[in-house]
């Protein structure tokens, strides 16, 4: 029972590790740089954290924090309300880390990011075709997409790093 | 997960697959309801964005930074070549001062004598505030600006930075304002050329540059014009730079805006109080308080009152015809 507990409450905490991986994201993708003549946007930035969800967080309390974040993005950024809470649920339910299995490598995770990018586009390209016709930035969409998966490797081997840094190896021993 | 096994890993199971859908329909419901009223949800934007621009201006201090350092090292670059430059501009513009310094003389004899009104009629206060958020998203291009109600600043007021025209205000907060920019897809402004004074529809469409729409038979727009404000909306003060007519392409004259230029960090608030029709904006009379029509008092010559007659006609249809937040 004790032992239950204790996995609930760590299952809990990944979670909340995933959501806070993704605050952090969620503010750093309301910035703008500009590179040149080009606005590279980071608006996708949180699809990263999306990615690198924690695999033994609880599932109900991952949405609700998923949620949050994806309406976060959408009030903050002046969007359309509830489009990337519908987006970052759609593709947590579609990427979930335990469908997907342990990341081999930075090359085989990225390859694998790759395909929830390119899932992500579809499925905005796809909202913006029937709800929003017309409404749509082609142009911005792809550089966001390109922004985002420049900026994958970086974010992916600092976040093992600290995972690796904060890693719990007395729980771990115990079989918690 | 497996290994938490019995009764409780599959009620916790279950409970995170409905809790998954319930919030997934949320979202979708949400997402409806704001398509069929844009208005959802405007309260609790108008906090969020005001609690976060102060928070935005420290957490985009270090990307500016680092844009105006990248900025300084390539204007250092050619500070040598860009000095003879400004020294040659100089010494051309002392002589044009001087001109304009006569000109403005004459110009105000002439007002006193005609007892006309020939002001540029953008507004001389304007309020500083900075932009701490960008967002250039798939769907939406807006500014967040930290300064909002409490520096004065009101839905419709004209934003600028130091090169032209960024945009609007749409929504404002306490401490925080939402600028709707020219390329924003429901973006429409009332503009002109300083060249030919045609006039046309500046339409956002999310990309870099917006087009030029509404253009009449005889319009005269050629690629380098100069694109103001026209003013004729009765919304947006006239004058405000905005910038160049591109080369055609596909049939469609699209803008090189100024802001484009340059990253958008400090920008101007343009105060100003919107033409009202006469039909909304009738005289009082100070002794009864009753409504009165308005008369002419002062005499016009032909040109102001064609002008007149031209802006009282736009009035009647607004040009500015989505001013909300898309």
């Amino acid at each position: 029972m004790a032992l239950d507990t204790a996995n609930v409450l760590k299952a809990r905490g990944h979670a909340l590790q995933g959501g806070a991986v993704g605050f952090v994201l969620l503010v750093f993708s309301l910035l703008s740089v500009r590179i040149g003549r080009i606005d590279a946007a980071l608006t996708f930035l949180p699809l990263i954290a999306i990615y690198l969800w924690p695999l033994n967080a609880t599932s109900a309390l991952s949405s609700i924090l998923i949620f949050s974040l994806g309406l976060g993005v959408d009030v903050l950024s002046g969007g359309p309300v509830g489009l990337w809470a519908f987006v970052y649920l759609f593709l947590y339910g579609t990427f979930r880390p335990d469908l997907r299995g342990p990341d081999k490598s930075l090359y085989a995770a990225w390859i694998s990011f790759l395909g929830l990018v390119g899932a992500g586009v579809a499925l905005l390209i796809a909202i913006g075709f029937v709800f929003i016709p017309g409404r749509t930035g082609f142009v911005a969409l792809a550089i966001q997409a390109l922004v985002v998966i420049v900026a994958f490797p970086p974010v992916y081997l600092i976040h093992n790093s600290l995972q690796k840094f904060f890693s719990d190896e007395d729980s771990a021993e115990a079989g918690i | 997960m497996a290994r938490l096994g019995g009764h409780n890993f599959r009620r916790r199971r279950i409970v995170g697959r409905i809790t998954f859908v319930f919030l997934i329909i949320i979202a979708a419901l949400i997402f409806f309801a704001g398509q069929a009223n844009d208005r959802v949800l405007d309260d609790t934007k108008t906090q969020a964005e005001s609690a976060t621009s102060p928070v935005m201006t420290y957490v985009t201090m270090p990307v500016r930074g680092f844009e105006n350092f990248v900025t300084d090292l390539r204007e250092r670059g050619r500070a040598h070549a860009e000095n003879k430059r400004l020294q040659a501009e100089l010494s051309r513009l002392s002589d044009v001062e001087a001109r304009a310094n006569a000109l403005a003389i004459k110009l105000s004899r002439f007002e006193t004598i005609l007892n006309v009104d020939v002001s540029s009629g953008i507004p001389e206060q304007k309020i500083a505030a900075r932009a701490v958020m960008e967002n250039n998203g798939p769907f939406v291009r807006s500014s967040l600006l930290n300064a909002g109600h409490s520096k004065g600043i009101e839905k419709g007021y004209a934003v600028m930075t130091v090169d032209g025209l960024l945009g609007h205000v749409v929504r404002v907060g306490q401490n925080s304002a939402r600028v709707l920019r020219l390329e924003d897809l429901n973006s429409r402004v009332s503009v002109m050329s300083v060249r030919s004074q045609s006039r046309a529809i500046l339409t956002g469409d999310n990309s870099r540059n917006p087009k030029l729409s509404f253009l009449t038979e005889t319009s005269d727009w050629t690629a380098g014009d100069v694109v103001i404000t026209s003013g004729d909306d009765g919304v947006l003060p006239p004058g405000l730079p905005i910038g160049y007519v591109m080369p055609e392409t596909n049939g469609e004259l699209m803008v090189d805006l100024y802001v484009n230029d340059s990253h958008v960090d400090w920008v101007w608030v343009y105060p100003h109080d919107p033409i009202k029709a006469p039909e909304t904006d009738p005289i009082i009379s100070e002794e009864s308080g009753a409504e009165t029509e308005p008369q002419a008092t002062v005499t016009q010559n032909p040109i102001s009152q064609s002008q007149d007659a031209e802006k009282q006609i736009q009035q009647a249809s607004p040009v500015v015809t989505d001013r909300d937040e898309n």
